[in-house]
């Protein structure tokens, strides 16, 4: 009950603070027409009688094209889902809270969303920012671009690699961000992981001085991954280029082929401001704010009683 | 020959490692938000009851392992088996004296013990919680004498030896927890 009240006001806070920066809410669609192309994400199929659905896996390309339209800074506070992630840690419905700041960096945003956690959660610590490389260079004290894969995969503990291949570089990436940093991460700062790989670039531009990473951050609090974000990729081009990267990925993973969202390309055609936008899970802030380890503890209705 | 996907893990699933047989203890899915799940899962061999860990890339698949338990009751043991029966089948198990672990110094027959199958071949066997048992050996008790926490070794009809109050005398019935191998009351005929 006292949960489902923090829940309440950390939620009227958080409108509070985007309204303060004339920071527009707008309701996107629940339902699309579009499953997501990312080869880790899959999205819940709507059979409706009229037409084919997919539950929405995050209003990112919904807001973006309103950002196309000319609507300037906007949010969207609500529920998202994505099949088989079931854990402590994931639900496959939690509330996503994602916004757009027209012109600017992903550092000014990051260190905007850094203000919004102290504000909702009391001081927490400095920003820390701390690259991808520098990561990996930091614990393992090699560089994850240039070391030879086989080199990564023998730095994961004997117990955890036999069943982990040795020639994924990305899949080893993930493992260690997701296994190993992460949980070390946040402390007593707010850490942003800034300059992540080409590869794992999403919807992130890359670099212009260097091609290699992409403008795109994560925030780790606490051990918890808060927070993912990018200056976003506005190049209809290169944006094709990495719908078709996903769908060739997704093919070698044995997943089902999913067709690029055809409306979000006509509206980057028409031009996406240049902007940054931040994703934010909420009910991670809800385990920061009460101390709780499960989300099953911080919603009223877990996906297993709903 | 059946699999699971890593989706399906949950404490309780029996699997296959490295030709052994595994019960998932604790299952924990780890997923950066974008980017690969995983699976982290502690696991207990059944053969050794030795607890380890793993992490499997989500999605992978392993193979089942075919382990049930059943409730059988203990006949006889012929100098290297020990006999069980499925008292609804009526069919006979040999457990060996790996399957037999601590259980064989509880048992003197009609016993109903948990018998884990692996392939039809049991695996392991669970002596029932508590048995009731002889004394057939053990010192006559001092009164006064409290320089053992008053109690005193003595040894049960079956071999087995565990610390008994100091009023206990040889041929009287006693009440023994077999996990903790202590004495818990006096038995009843």
């Amino acid at each position: 009950m006292a949960a489902l009240r923090l829940r309440a006001d950390l939620k009227s806070e958080i409108r509070a603070f985007l309204s303060e920066r004339d920071i527009l809410e707008v309701d996107t669609p629940r339902i699309a027409g579009s499953a997501a192309t990312d080869p880790q994400i899959t999205c819940f199929a709507v059979e409706g009688s009229r037409s084919h659905f997919w539950l929405i896996p995050s209003p990112e390309f919904h807001l973006k094209r309103l950002l196309c339209a000319g609507l300037g800074d906007i949010y969207s506070f609500g529920p998202v889902f994505r099949d088989e992630e079931w854990g402590p840690l994931h639900e496959p419905e939690f509330t996503l809270l994602e916004y757009y700041r027209m012109g600017m960096t992903g550092a000014a945003l990051a260190e905007e969303v850094a203000g919004l956690l102290t504000r909702l959660l009391g001081e927490i610590g400095p920003v820390e920012r701390i690259s991808f490389a520098e990561l990996f260079e930091g614990e393992l004290g090699i560089d994850p671009f240039e070391a030879p894969v086989q080199a990564l995969w023998e730095r994961v503990a004997t117990e955890h690699r036999d069943h982990l291949p040795r020639t994924d570089r990305g899949l080893l990436w993930d493992f260690f961000l997701g296994n190993v940093f992460y949980p070390r991460l946040g402390g007593k700062t707010i850490a942003v992981i800034h300059d992540f790989p080409a590869e794992q670039a999403a919807l992130a531009r890359l670099r212009p001085d260097n091609p290699l990473v992409s403008e795109r951050f994560e925030i780790v609090v606490r051990g918890l991954e808060i927070a993912n974000g990018y200056h976003e990729l506005n190049d209809p081009e290169e944006q094709i280029r990495r719908f078709e990267i996903e769908r060739r990925a997704r093919a070698r993973l044995g997943r089902a082929d999913v067709e690029p969202d055809t409306r979000y390309l006509l509206a980057l055609d028409a031009g996406l401001p240049d902007c940054s936008g931040v994703a934010i899970g909420f009910d991670r802030i809800m385990l920061l704010a009460t101390g709780a380890q499960t989300l099953s503890e911080v919603v009223a209705f877990p996906a297993a009683r709903a | 020959m059946s699999n699971y996907s890593t989706n399906e893990f949950k404490s309780g699933l029996k699997i296959i490692l490295d030709g052994d047989p595994y019960n998932i203890v604790e299952n924990e899915f780890v997923k950066p938000g974008k980017g690969q799940a995983f699976n982290r899962v502690r696991i207990r061999n059944l053969k050794t009851s030795r607890v380890i860990e793993k992490t499997f890339k989500s999605g992978d698949v392993v193979e089942a392992a075919d382990v049930v338990d059943a409730e059988m009751q203990y006949l006889y043991q012929d100098g290297t088996h020990w006999h069980f029966m499925h008292p609804e089948t009526f069919e006979q198990y040999q457990a060996d004296a790996t399957a037999m672990g601590d259980a064989a110094s509880w048992l003197k027959g009609e016993e109903l013990c948990t018998v884990t199958l692996w392939n039809g071949r049991p695996l392991l066997v669970q002596s029932p919680h508590t048995v009731t048992l002889r004394v057939t050996r053990t010192d006559p008790g001092l009164r006064g004498d409290t320089s053992s926490g008053g109690s005193k070794p003595a040894v049960l009809e079956t071999g087995a030896s565990v610390r008994v109050p100091l009023f206990i005398q040889e041929g009287e019935l006693i009440k023994v927890n077999t996990r903790t191998s202590e004495y818990v009351a006096r038995g009843k005929e």
